[in-house]
């Protein structure tokens, strides 16, 4: 084959074109740590990453609903923790009422159940980050059921009614949430209930056990006749008979506490696994991720000094091919 | 036979060698010039002269100047250059098409459609929380605001796309008019065989070239040297005789769908559709009728339509379930039917897709609930958010899975353009290699050549000078 200057130019100009395209890439490859620098380089393991981002996106948010949560069961546990305690006081208190020694305490006794009560539904309001915990999805005040006459904005109210005869001290209890499940999705296809009813804590209607409490405060507070105790009525044989029937639902109410807060305790053991599984998914499929995205230092380290050689040569055998001719050697 | 004879000899051996240097000359000057193809000196014995011994010789002269060009590499060079200037088309505009969509990173459109989602997902844990939900309102318009970005970007490379068409069409039509302005030169000059002749020939080989990147071609013999241009087989030129080339919008009576097509208009004003199978100009009219065009209804793959129907399915989904919910401080027990997007009637782009008004800096407004009064109810929330895991979101997977198919689609595409254009520059080079091999200029070959009509021409003049001293010595002798 005849070789004429044009066609000793044209490969070399190809040839070089190429290794310095070949050179850029791996240069590009080790700067920004990515195997696939254009869509053009693999598109199929391109595909694979979408979808492993995507994956990896949709767990983290999985995990962060979970972490969130996990807040939120931390400080319901330990709300119902002093619900039970609370609960707990009052039938400590109650015992002493139980003592027939104790006649012209009971009053006292009387109000101190009363404030226990307030303390009860204070803490059964209490709310996290903006939303009551015990309400429901009617978890703002302004969603709360106020149909009567309440003097607040809060789920659970403690209200002066009209006395009766069974109810002398007039003391009404109210709920205004509802019983439904708050829930979050913990993975693409489940949801995972977070929250604990009024119903759960304190029975039906979600106030029974606190209009047990009022009961109990009447009886303690007012005689038979719905009149105030004065401090040498003692209790008859047939209020002891309320009372500790009421210590009994009381016992009922707490043990009732204490079952839901194991329940809560075991949710929460739960949570904090799934949470430790995600991270380990998290783990394994960013690593799944960075075999195919991310640069194989050495490896391209390798390819680049490789093209460097290449372009050296190239650059030294082509300077000299191009330059030689007979008109080198005619003086 | 007299002395004269050898000085007549000696002139025509300088005079030849002369011409042997010149067209040396002329090959090194041009050994870079494109198109170029090399001429050759042929010498041949002039007529010889009868005498009393025979006949004899009477020296040399120029015959032809010999060229080296050949039709077979010609048309297949051509034929090759259509193909990659295709080829370079399509990679460029997948290029642009890569980079709008900032491929490959972590900053595309699937990583807001996920954080969009994620947001709802988020917001459901604390479906009170205004927090959450302006922060789900932000992502939101990102989201819209990316789609807006990339639909304006697509719409930059189709307008882009035409204004090339347009400047292609008139360098082809400008290619045109000089070829048929060459072919009427060379025709005039043809008989004579001359060097500006051949000149002339090179220079519309490689206007033919050039057109040929355009759109491919076919090359006929026409007569006396003249060459006819055919474009789909459509005569566009014949000797010095052209047809005018131009771009029509043709609009779809039925669709209403606006595509572009290349015409010839002749003398007689009659315009036919060209229909070029490849080329730069064929690249260019696929991807402004196909790829890059909305409305396309060829049914081949166009990644804008693959967006709109991205936003197209967003929209939909989300307000089908969306109108069925309540926001933090709806009191009625019948929906206020709250889009999240808009347009909520309609087929939604990504050029129209909206924030609803319903929502837009109203974050209380935003349905999470199925039941009015509920704040911390997240039942509409949760629903949206595993929209993100529907398997028949759109095309028969989820929005994650669309998009890491539409992505490959066009990683696809864009190898195949590359691997194309690598592997047809690499035919071209050989082609082009072997062209020169025949038509190139060598320098070795030049520096023989100089060295050999330098050594003739010494020669000759030695021839001249010693038929001098003769000449000298004869009148010589009658002093």
């Amino acid at each position: 084959m005849r070789i004429t200057n044009q066609s000793l130019y044209i490969p070399f100009e190809t040839n070089l074109e190429g290794i310095q395209d070949r050179r850029f890439k791996e240069d590009l490859r080790i700067s920004s740590g990515k195997q696939i620098v254009a869509l053009a380089d693999n598109p199929q393991n391109l595909s694979i990453i979408k979808m492993l981002t995507s994956q990896i996106d949709q767990t983290t948010q999985f995990k962060s609903n979970v972490e969130d949560s996990l807040g939120e069961l931390y400080v319901a546990s330990e709300q119902l923790g002093v619900l039970g305690d609370k609960i707990q006081n009052i039938r400590e208190v109650n015992i002493d009422a139980l003592n027939i020694s104790n006649h012209s305490a009971l009053s006292s006794i009387a109000q101190h159940v009363k404030g226990l009560i307030d303390d009860l539904i204070k803490a059964a309001n209490l709310d996290f980050n903006g939303h009551f915990l015990f309400s429901g999805t009617k978890s703002t005040p302004n969603t709360l059921d106020k149909n009567g006459v309440f003097q607040n904005d809060m789920p659970f109210e403690i209200f002066q009614g009209t006395a009766t005869a069974t109810n002398p001290s007039g003391l009404q209890v109210t709920f205004k949430g509802n019983f439904k499940d708050r829930e979050i999705q913990k993975d693409k296809q489940t949801t995972e209930v977070i929250n604990v009813k009024a119903d759960q804590i304190f029975g039906k209607d979600g106030k029974e056990a606190l209009e047990t409490l009022v009961e109990l405060y009447n009886i303690l507070e007012f005689n038979p006749k719905g009149e105030v105790r004065i401090t040498t009525s003692p209790l008859s044989k047939e209020e002891f008979g309320k009372i500790n029937t009421l210590q009994k639902r009381l016992g009922e109410f707490y043990d009732n506490i204490t079952s839901v807060s194991a329940q809560f305790g075991s949710k929460i053991n739960r949570f904090e696994s799934i949470r430790d599984q995600m991270q380990n998914e998290l783990t394994n499929l960013e690593a799944m991720r960075s075999t195919k995205n991310d640069t194989d230092v050495a490896k391209a380290t390798i390819n680049l000094r490789k093209e460097e050689l290449a372009l050296q040569y190239s650059l030294q055998v082509g300077a000299r091919l191009l330059q030689n001719s007979l008109f080198d050697f005619l003086k | 036979m007299g002395n004269f004879n050898s000085l007549e000899i000696g002139k025509r051996g300088l005079l030849a060698s002369q011409f042997g240097l010149d067209v040396t000359s002329n090959n090194i000057a041009n050994v870079n010039t494109p198109g170029y193809s090399r001429r050759m000196t042929s010498l041949i014995q002039s007529d010889p002269l009868h005498t009393n011994n025979g006949f004899m010789g009477t020296g040399v002269m120029a015959d032809k100047l010999r060229s080296f060009r050949e039709d077979f590499f010609d048309n297949e060079i051509r034929s090759t250059l259509s193909r990659k200037s295709g080829y370079d088309a399509d990679q460029e505009i997948l290029h642009k098409i890569e980079t709008s969509l900032a491929e490959p990173s972590d900053l595309d459109v699937a990583k807001l459609v996920n954080q969009f989602f994620n947001a709802f997902n988020e917001a459901s844990t604390q479906p009170e929380n205004i927090g959450m939900r302006e922060h789900l309102l932000g992502v939101t318009q990102t989201l819209v605001d990316r789609f807006h970005n990339l639909s304006q970007k697509f719409s930059d490379i189709r307008r882009d796309t035409n204004n090339s068409l347009n400047n292609s069409t008139k360098q082809a039509n400008t290619l045109i008019k000089q070829i048929a302005g060459l072919n009427k030169s060379i025709a005039q000059s043809y008989t004579e065989g001359s060097v500006p002749g051949q000149t002339m020939v090179d220079e519309r080989e490689k206007l033919l070239e050039e057109l040929s990147k355009l759109m491919n071609t076919t090359i006929g013999t026409g007569e006396n040297g003249s060459v006819n241009v055919y474009i789909n087989g459509i005569n566009i030129i014949t000797g010095p005789v052209y047809s005018e080339l131009g771009l029509q919008e043709k609009i779809d009576t039925e669709t209403g769908e606006r595509t572009l097509e290349i015409i010839k208009t002749d003398s007689k004003s009659m315009k036919t559709v060209l229909n070029p199978q490849a080329g730069e100009i064929t690249s260019n009219l696929k991807h402004y009728n196909i790829t890059l065009d909305e409305n396309d209804l060829s049914g081949e793959y166009s990644p804008i339509q693959k967006l709109n129907d991205l936003a197209n399915a967003i929209v939909q989904k989300v307000n089908a379930i969306s109108l069925n919910g309540f926001g933090l401080d709806d009191t009625s027990t019948n929906s206020p039917a709250r889009a999240i997007f808009e347009p909520s009637v309609g087929k939604a782009s990504a050029a129209n897709i909206a924030v609803s008004k319903d929502i837009k800096g109203k974050p209380r407004n935003i349905p999470f609930s199925d039941s009015p009064k509920e704040g911390g109810n997240n039942k509409i929330a949760l629903q949206i958010a595993r929209l993100a895991s529907d398997p028949v979101f759109i095309d028969g997977g989820t929005p994650s899975e669309f998009y890491a198919a539409f992505i490959g689609k066009i990683g696809t595409m864009s190898q195949e353009a590359q691997s194309a254009t690598s592997t047809t520059r690499m035919v071209a080079d050989q082609l082009e290699s072997q062209r020169q091999s025949t038509i190139g200029v060598n320098l070795d070959e030049e520096a023989i050549n100089i060295v050999k009509f330098q050594k003739a021409f010494e020669a000759s003049s030695r021839v001249i000078s010693i038929t001098n001293d003769i000449l000298g010595t004869i009148i010589n002798l009658g002093r």
